[in-house]
């Protein structure tokens, strides 16, 4: 089975380099798509703009979203998401520094499948990204298309 | 003046006193009958007047009495009395024609003794009796027991030609004929 | 003072006068009723003693002779002279000794006439008859007494007589005298009485543009200026205020404005406030994670190239950034309970308490301590703030009794008029002189060394126990253990 790739929608590129690395050390060697902003996430997924061409049906094994982004925030992109027949049931986990009550609720609220909190020591981070791969990527059943 | 007044109150009630007595026991006691003819005889002074002349001409007032044994002692009470202003002056008189001479004011005869009347009435001298018919003989006033009671009678024409002015009430009391 | 004169007192004006004016009119005439009595009755018995005397000499002066010479018939027929004068009832003769000698008794009564004669004198008056004894002289030498007994009746009849008409003038005098009282109030009071009208109108219906009419120049007319005087500074005062009362109005709506202005402005700052702490969770955070991930970096895949020293700062640098995390991290937190409003319910503490127990012990498992929780403590609070305040008690005891062998952390509740709950360890405790500084932010009593910690702990669980309207507060001595005691009234 070919390797899904990972989205990781993340406008500031040390988080974006960090993850990366925190995924390569956990031995997930998935390719790893970085989004800069919302817009350039959805048309990721959605195969459009700077994407065209691209199945949005060839989901990706999981999407990382942070909620604070520019042109168009996490949350609103994850709506969009859910709101397509096609990513309905895609993989979505919120990673982001937010800890505020009303991001986590909005989050599970609109259908994210996980909310990771970015710790600022690196460590813990690491036994995040591997928790995350352990289960998203290995155990984790996906939804059948 | 006051010893005065007592004095004539005393010989008042004495005289009252006798009067009561002999209205009580007339009979009885003729010195009695005598004490009341006594007073009469001293208010017939005090109730007549004497004409102004008469008065002026002597000194004291002349009671002269014909048979004053009669009266016994009471006609001592009178000696010396005062009666219109002058003293009541005593005499015992023998017979009434001693009266004259004795300046006599007021002549008392006492019964049985008048025959030696005067015959008319005298200027000046008052003639009392008590013998009936003593006011024909030419008597002024004549005492008359009367229901065992003394009073007297007047004869006025008598008075008035003696000059004397007889109190209206004396005569009211005076027994009329 | 007696009820007569208080109710004369609360009596209306027009009836004080009435009143007044009658009172003195029926003094007066009482007054002049009797002594027109009195002088009536003077007169009488002075003319019945002339006429008793005149009548008593007459008849001693007609009685002198039949006294003297005892003729009590003469007597008596003299004392008959009397039946002439139908007003002697009776008349009598004393001789000097003073006793009875003649009498006379008009024949239709029964005369008190006495043996012996009363004491000669001026007449006494009494029990309807006048009564007269007089010496009887005879040229100036007493022959006896003379005594005489007057009829009265008719002359007190004649008194009564007086009286009636007396009284009925009276009544008449009076009618007049209400009907002039009448008028004249009408005349003096009418006046006030429309004034204290106008008064009580204007009381009624605050109309103070009315004005009292003028009809005199005496003293009433000064009242009336006086009055109406008084009535324009009242209406300059009523209107200023009306002016004071319409500036406070302004005044009043200006302030709801600016509450309303200000209000506005506070919510604007608190959104700012908000959107503040989301910027500073997300954006502060992200620079120390960079820190913190490429030191990391730094140190696994370059450790060749670094000696012992370069690692060791890399070291530093990291926990630099992790601290600065998590005082960032407490800041927000604090941040978060002083917006919130609290929302009251019925909490178990004691669940809660339990619960954060267990969550201490599985976060240290290899240490032994004695964390104690009484049954049955219920609140009426805000659940997840009190769970924050209980977690850094409760926290903060674990802490604190780290270096026990025994540790024992206990939270409890004492009733003292109201439930006082608390929470009280073993641990290392610390000096009360700095009591003072325990709630403040970033204050600590003990170094990052000894006890890891940010300071704001303390300061977020008093915020939330303030929140609720309760107290906080502690006690200590280092070594000794530490007590928090708190309120949620």
């Amino acid at each position: 089975m070919a390797q899904k790739v990972i989205l990781l929608v993340e406008d500031n590129p040390d988080d974006a380099e960090l993850t990366r690395r925190a995924l390569k050390s956990n031995n997930i060697s998935n390719q790893v798509v970085v989004a800069r902003d919302g817009v350039e996430a959805l048309d990721y997924v959605f195969g459009t703009g700077k994407h065209v061409g691209r199945d949005p049906l060839e989901t990706p094994a999981i999407t990382l979203l942070d909620l604070k982004l520019p042109k168009l925030d996490g949350l609103e992109v994850l709506r969009r998401i859910r709101a397509d027949e096609r990513t309905k049931f895609m993989p979505i986990v919120i990673l982001t520094s937010s800890k505020e009550d009303q991001d986590l609720i909005n989050g599970y609220r609109l259908g994210c499948n996980s909310y990771v909190r970015k710790p600022v020591d690196f460590d813990e981070f690491l036994v995040a990204a591997k928790q995350l791969g352990l289960y998203w990527l290995l155990l984790n059943e996906p939804p059948p298309m | 003046m006051a010893f005065l007044k007592k004095r004539i109150k005393a010989i008042a009630g004495a005289l009252l006193a006798a009067v009561a007595w002999a209205l009580a026991a007339h009979a009885e006691a003729p010195v009695l009958e005598y004490q009341v003819k006594a007073s009469y005889l001293y208010n017939f002074a005090r109730f007549i007047t004497w004409p102004e002349d008469v008065v002026a001409r002597q000194g004291n007032f002349n009671l002269c009495i014909v048979g004053a044994e009669r009266f016994g002692s009471a006609l001592d009470a009178l000696a010396g009395e005062r009666v219109n202003g002058q003293t009541i002056a005593l005499h015992r008189l023998e017979q009434a024609g001693q009266a004259r001479a004795n300046r006599c004011h007021l002549l008392f005869i006492a019964s049985g003794r008048d025959g030696t009347a005067t015959g008319g009435p005298e200027r000046g001298l008052l003639t009392i009796g008590e013998t009936p018919g003593f006011l024909e003989r030419g008597g002024i006033i004549n005492l008359v027991e009367v229901n065992g009671r003394i009073r007297f009678e007047i004869r006025q024409p008598a008075a008035r030609q003696a000059g004397l002015v007889v109190s209206s009430q004396l005569l009211g009391l005076a027994i009329q004929r | 003072m007696s009820p007569l004169v208080q109710g004369f007192r609360n009596l209306p004006l027009r009836w004080k006068t009435i009143v007044s004016m009658l009172g003195v009119t029926t003094i007066s005439l009482m007054l002049v009723g009797a002594g027109q009595l009195v002088r009536e009755r003077q007169g009488f018995e002075r003319q019945m003693e002339q006429r008793l005397t005149l009548l008593a000499d007459v008849i001693g002066l007609n009685s002198t002779a039949a006294l003297a010479f005892n003729d009590a018939a003469a007597a008596t027929e003299v004392l008959g002279a009397l039946a002439s004068d139908e007003h002697i009832m009776a008349g009598a003769l004393y001789d000097t000794r003073d006793l009875l000698f003649a009498r006379y008794v008009r024949s239709d009564i029964e005369a008190p006439l006495l043996d012996t004669a009363p004491n000669v004198g001026r007449p006494t008056f009494g029990g309807g008859m006048a009564a007269i004894t007089r010496t009887v002289k005879y040229r100036g030498q007493p022959v006896g007494k003379v005594h005489l007994l007057a009829d009265t009746t008719e002359w007190s009849n004649t008194l009564w007589d007086y009286a009636a008409v007396a009284a009925v003038l009276f009544v008449v005098v009076l009618t007049i005298g209400l009907f002039v009282s009448i008028w004249l109030q009408r005349l003096i009071t009418g006046p006030i009485i429309d004034l204290a009208q106008l008064a009580r109108r204007i009381g009624q219906e605050r109309d103070f543009s009315r004005r009292a009419v003028k009809r005199s120049d005496d003293e009433m007319g000064v009242l009336v200026d006086g009055f109406n005087d008084m009535l324009d500074e009242i209406g300059k005062g009523r209107a200023e205020i009306e002016h004071g009362r319409d500036e406070l109005r302004k005044l009043n709506e200006q302030l709801e404005r600016r509450v309303v202005e200000r209000t506005a402005q506070l919510e604007a700052a608190n959104k700012e406030l908000e959107a503040f702490s989301y910027s500073v969770s997300h954006d502060l955070r992200a620079p120390l994670r960079s820190i913190d991930g490429f030191s990391r970096v730094l140190l696994d895949e370059h450790s060749a190239t670094l000696n012992a020293d370069g690692r060791d700062s890399l070291e530093r640098v990291r926990r630099a950034a992790q601290r600065m995390g998590m005082l960032i991290d407490d800041l927000l937190k604090l941040a978060r309970v002083t917006r919130v409003e609290p929302n009251r319910e019925e909490v178990d503490l004691s669940m809660l308490g339990r619960e954060i127990a267990v969550a201490l012990q599985n976060q240290d498992p290899d240490r032994r301590a004695q964390i104690v929780v009484a049954p049955g403590l219920r609140a009426h609070a805000d659940a997840r703030l009190l769970r924050i305040a209980l977690e850094n008690l409760l926290g903060n005891a674990w802490k604190f009794t780290g270096q026990r062998k025994e540790a024992r952390i206990e939270l409890g509740m004492t009733t003292n008029s109201a439930p006082v709950y608390f929470v009280r360890d073993n641990g290392a405790g610390f000096d009360m002189a700095y009591a003072n500084k325990l709630f403040a932010p970033f204050q600590r009593l003990h170094s990052v060394e000894e006890f890891p910690g940010t300071g704001i702990g303390l300061a977020t669980v008093q915020r939330i126990i303030s929140k609720h309207g309760g107290r906080i507060w502690a006690e200590s001595a280092v070594d000794k253990g530490t007590a928090f005691f708190f309120t949620l009234p």
